[in-house]
């Protein structure tokens, strides 16, 4: 642990330098070489005939591997909002809003109020550090629910998703590298007993 | 009832339709929403490395706390938000009147929560069990480092039958406040404890003002099955209210 802590300068100062390096030096010359062959294919392609892909994919429909790739048109999201820009969705979509119903609601204020009697009832008993770990479960799991249900991420688009759990990853590393800095660092040095990590 | 037709609605003119313009609004309440874990998430993160570092402390401190009201708290807190959900629904449904009940309903749990809170608090500030120099007798003594010679609060009372009374101090809360004051720096859980739950409670405060807004506007019926971003957004605000306290009761009351 210590190590990580000690030598993080230099894994970022490696990736600070490698990114514009790879980035500039290896890709960016790359996408042009591509972008600069791909043009002249494509204007030599317009001399021939078009239009095979397409024909291709047409007289393969039924092929199982194929619909893999290309994605199952029939199950594409298609709740509100499900394309990241409006502009990208096709035009005049009048889409109904999910709503959910009551019953599902109650069901899951009933699952929650479960799921607190449990907190409860699990902290009478002393179980020592598995105490912790069983009430930050139970947690997650009861706000897994609200997420998903009194929240409607279950229902929402992926952006709206991929931006809220973000927020948990960030989170997430603020606590580890705090908490690597505090095992390492200062809990061996405190006037107190503390749990040695390494 | 009321009830606002898709033609009435008309989106602001740099949205491309309405669908655009609630997939916007949306977007960027769960921006904010991203802000608000963020900002407790500091205060958890703190939490769990002093909870590292004093045990003792932190186990002693949630001993004082009435786990019994706190789980109260969880259940209105809980079914505020079942009645908040069910508000959005009935919006999208066009049921004006059901609507104004279950928001009303929350705005009841709100102000239960509080009053439970002003319960809570009221006792602590009473026994003294309050973050830093204010749990001392003389606030001024414990200037610099010389905090462990002074005096604090609760031991005044422990020794004083006559306090004891007077603040309503059982014999079971006398000797789990003596737990208390035994260990070192054991106002440093109240510090915790009043910040998260003061900073939680002012989300509770602003989220029923943010409800009452709602609900006048449902009266007025300018929200409706064709327009109910406002309702869809202070909804999402006060389940994060909820969220977060689901994760406090259990780290404040019951694991110390």
């Amino acid at each position: 642990m210590e190590y990580v802590i000690n030598y993080s300068l230099y894994f970022i100062a490696i990736v600070a330098v490698a990114t514009p390096v790879i980035g500039f030096g290896i890709f960016a010359p790359g996408v042009a070489t591509i972008t600069i062959v791909a043009f002249i294919v494509n204007w030599f392609s317009q001399f021939f005939q078009t239009g095979r892909s397409d024909q291709f994919f047409k007289e393969n429909e039924a092929n199982p591997i194929l619909k893999f790739v290309k994605g199952d048109a029939e199950h594409k999201e298609e709740h509100a909002s499900s394309a990241m820009w409006v502009e990208d969705s096709e035009e005049e979509v009048h889409e109904e809003h999910h709503v959910i119903p009551i019953k599902v609601y109650g069901l899951v204020l009933g699952f929650l109020f479960v799921m607190t009697v449990i907190t409860v009832a699990v902290a009478q008993v002393d179980l020592g550090k598995l105490n912790m770990i069983i009430a930050m479960a139970v947690a997650s799991i009861k706000a897994f629910f609200v997420l998903a249900y009194f929240m409607h991420l279950k229902y929402d688009n992926m952006l709206n998703r991929v931006i809220f759990l973000s927020a948990f990853g960030f989170l997430l590393l603020l606590f580890a590298f705090s908490m690597g800095d505090i095992v390492s660092r200062i809990a061996p040095e405190a006037q107190f007993e503390t749990q040695k990590f390494y | 009832m009321t009830s606002v037709s898709s033609t009435e609605f008309q989106h602001q003119h740099h949205f491309k339709d309405a669908e655009h313009q609630y997939a916007s609004a949306k977007q960027g309440v769960w921006l904010f929403l991203c802000t608000e874990i963020l900002m407790f998430g500091g205060l958890f993160v703190g939490y769990l490395i002093y909870h590292s570092l004093y045990p003792e402390v932190f186990k002693n401190g949630s001993h004082t706390l009435d786990w019994k009201l706190g789980a109260v708290n969880t259940i209105v807190l809980l079914f505020s938000s079942f009645t908040m959900a069910a508000a959005i629904s009935y919006v999208q449904k066009g049921k004006k009147q059901l609507a104004i009940i279950a928001l009303a309903v929350t705005i009841a749990c709100a102000a239960i929560f509080m009053i439970v809170k002003y319960f809570e608090y009221g006792h602590k500030f009473a026994v003294g069990t309050v973050p830093g120099k204010f749990s001392l007798v003389d606030p001024k003594c414990g200037v610099g480092v010389a905090r462990e010679k002074c005096r604090t609060k609760v031991d005044q009372i422990l020794k004083d039958p006559a306090l004891q009374e007077k603040y309503h101090v059982s014999a079971v809360e006398a000797t789990k406040l003596q737990a208390v004051i035994s260990k070192p720096r054991w106002e440093m859980f109240y510090g915790f404890y009043f910040v998260m739950t003061g900073l939680h409670g002012l989300h509770v405060v602003a989220g029923a003002v943010l409800i009452f807004w709602v609900l006048l506007k449902t009266m007025k019926g300018t929200v409706g099955p064709a327009y109910f971003t406002p309702v869809e957004g202070v909804g999402l605000f006060w389940h994060v209210v909820d969220l977060v306290w689901i994760y406090l009761f259990p780290l404040l009351y019951l694991v110390g």
